[in-house]
């Protein structure tokens, strides 16, 4: 039987278990944002839903050294309640870390996500 | 420099934010906030109070990962450096602040009490705030990233 380079397959099957891993990983941080942005930002009793349904996940891009993924708003609000600011309401300087915190808790999980679905891609078809 | 505890290391750390001198001369940063001493810089750590003056900086420890290949004793940690100035006339003064920053954390390295030297630096310039934050007020955020070897862990393996 001749010889033939699996390497293209091989090639092909990283780069989408690196994909599919990251997708795997954002979800989860974005699962742990969304229950950690449910009780809104001060009391709770003013929350519209409007935080929870703006968190989405970017698609995997290649920066030059890996792949990368990553779970976002665009709600200028969140940031200024994430790093903190000088609210007009309350007249004073106010902070109140949902993001961070969630994405550090769940790290680990994150990471056991990608390696399962990372390991389930590369061994597909073997 | 003593890092005998987490809140003498976060006294070393403010220091030198404060009292950091440029090569080209010029105001220190305490100088800049304000404040005729250390402890009356407006250079507040983890919250400013209810009654501070513009322009101030508000500083944090944070994400401070422990590295067990060093046996738990290398103690990464990020500082995060808020500046606040307002009105917005204030811009390049906050920015100025935070080069001054820049200055005196990228190249540091502090051997004595203890080891601690720079890692690298993110710099964000805030978007103008929308409400409920204040619109008027200028937000510059660093967060330097620091390899610190605290006596309070290093303890353990000094003879």
């Amino acid at each position: 039987m001749p010889w033939e380079s699996r390497a293209p397959i091989v090639r092909q099957r990283y780069v989408e278990a690196q994909r599919k891993g990251l997708l795997a990983a954002a979800y989860v941080g974005r699962n742990a944002v969304v229950k950690a942005l449910r009780g809104g930002y001060t009391s709770g009793d003013f929350v519209t839903g409007h935080s929870v349904n703006a968190v989405t996940i970017g698609e995997p891009v290649w920066n030059g050294s890996g792949w990368e993924v990553a779970v976002g708003t665009n709600l200028l609000y969140n940031l200024f309640w994430e790093l903190g600011h000088m609210n007009i309401f309350l007249r004073h300087y106010v902070r109140v870390e949902k993001w961070r915190p969630a994405a550090l808790d769940s790290r680990l999980e994150a990471i056991e996500a990608f390696s399962r679905v990372f390991a389930r891609v590369m061994e597909s078809g073997v | 420099m003593p890092t005998d505890s987490t809140v003498n290391l976060g006294t070393v750390i403010r220091n030198r934010l404060l009292t950091f001198v440029p090569k080209a001369g010029g105001q220190t940063l305490m100088q800049k906030l304000g404040g005729a001493t250390t402890d009356q810089a407006r250079l507040y750590r983890d919250a400013p109070p209810d009654t501070a003056v513009y322009p101030f900086a508000v500083m944090r420890l944070i994400n401070r990962a422990n590295d067990r290949d060093y046996d738990y004793e290398k103690d990464p940690l990020d500082v995060e450096v808020m500046f606040f100035g307002r009105p917005r006339s204030q811009a390049q003064l906050m920015e100025d602040c935070a080069d001054l920053a820049d200055q005196a954390m990228l190249r540091w390295r502090e051997p004595t009490g203890g080891l601690i030297y720079s890692k690298g630096r993110t710099r964000d310039t805030l978007p103008p705030p929308v409400e409920p934050a204040d619109r008027e007020v200028v937000q510059v955020r660093c967060v330097y990233s620091l390899a610190v070897w605290p006596t309070y862990l290093t303890q353990y393996s000094t003879p």
